[in-house]
């Protein structure tokens, strides 16, 4: 890998060692890479979608934060 | 006595509920507000476009990032994310064209030349905005687009690539970091109006950047160079892109013919 910037390198992996772990959910059938970021919310990494259109849903970015809640539903 | 049951005809017996009268509407402060302020007031969100567009905006900023997950404190643009997104510009019917914006340090090579291949290679026209820096290789995503713009204040530094982590200093070394060099000057040199002595020159000068080779382009110089198409910044990007999407469209009405 080679990275072209003109950022001071330091500056740019600091901290590339305890970078938290991925794990693989659900989302509506979709299936997305997230970081846990507490026990109930998690940030999405990236789409493990190949429908293209999934990745313009705003929804779904990257970054964006999911909250896992439990729900009632009629039987 | 029967019941009345003619709905058109009250029956008499019955009252009819008394409607409180209307009180007349509060000179309503919230009125002459549209509907993006209260949003911003009430939810704290700028979710601003209502309407409908023709044209897809992608914002290029921070680090590129490519075969590496980069520490949480670097701002990135996932490749993996963008080319999809890509994928998707193109074969969507409603979406006609493609503005990018740049303001970006650089990053992986091999991801910002994906980009930077996608775009170029893309049916939809698409026009890119170089806002504050588009440095490394930023340069090769900005000339990737069918037309590109600079601001004024915007910079572009273009300097060579460098080994990272472990080089082993053998002619090898050195000749692949030539031909990862030379992938970004071709890309360069194809998809703008820089002459290739003229980006190599920009590319190896010394005395301009405190520590390392190469040179600083600032807007006009970038458009001088040929570099960047033009000085403009998003009316003008945005007036391109739809004088682009027009041409598109009457080049196909005129193939029908």
């Amino acid at each position: 890998m080679i990275l072209w910037t003109v950022m001071p390198l330091d500056l740019v992996l600091d901290g590339a060692e305890k970078m938290p772990a991925c794990e693989e959910i659900d989302y509506g059938g979709l299936k997305i890479m997230v970081e846990k970021t507490s026990p109930v919310e998690c940030r999405i990494v990236r789409l493990l979608s190949t429908n293209p259109q999934d990745f313009l849903r705003p929804d779904i970015q990257p970054g964006q934060v999911l909250a896992y809640r439990p729900v009632y539903e009629a039987r | 006595m029967l019941e009345n049951d003619n709905p058109v005809i009250p029956n008499p017996e019955i009252e009819p509920p008394r409607v409180p009268e209307a009180e007349p509407p509060k000179p309503a402060r919230r009125a002459k507000k549209n509907a993006t302020t209260e949003n911003i007031e009430d939810m704290g969100s700028t979710e601003v476009p209502t309407a409908k567009t023709n044209i897809h905006v992608m914002t290029i900023i921070g680090q590129i990032e490519g075969h590496m997950v980069l520490p949480p404190q670097n701002k990135t643009t996932k490749y993996e994310h963008i080319m999809p997104q890509l994928v998707a510009i193109e074969q969507n019917q409603e979406i006609e064209g493609l503005l990018l914006l740049l303001n970006t340090v650089g990053g992986d090579v091999e991801a910002g030349l994906a980009i930077a291949e996608m775009v170029a290679s893309m049916s939809k026209p698409s026009v890119s905005v170089v806002l504050g820096g588009g440095h490394s290789i930023g340069v090769p995503i900005a000339t990737s687009a069918t037309y590109s713009f600079i601001v004024e204040s915007a910079s572009m530094t273009i300097h060579p690539i460098r080994l990272t982590g472990l080089v082993i200093g053998a002619q090898s070394s050195f000749d692949y970091l030539e031909k990862m060099q030379d992938r970004v000057n071709k890309f360069v040199i194809s998809h703008s109006r820089v002459s290739e002595k003229k980006w190599k020159e920009l590319l190896f000068k010394t005395g301009e950047l405190s520590r390392d080779i190469g040179t600083s382009v600032i807007g006009r110089d970038a458009v001088k160079f040929g570099l960047i198409d033009e000085i403009g910044g998003v009316s003008q990007a945005l007036s391109k892109v739809q004088e682009l999407v027009r041409a598109k469209k009457e080049a196909a009405k005129g193939l029908k013919q």
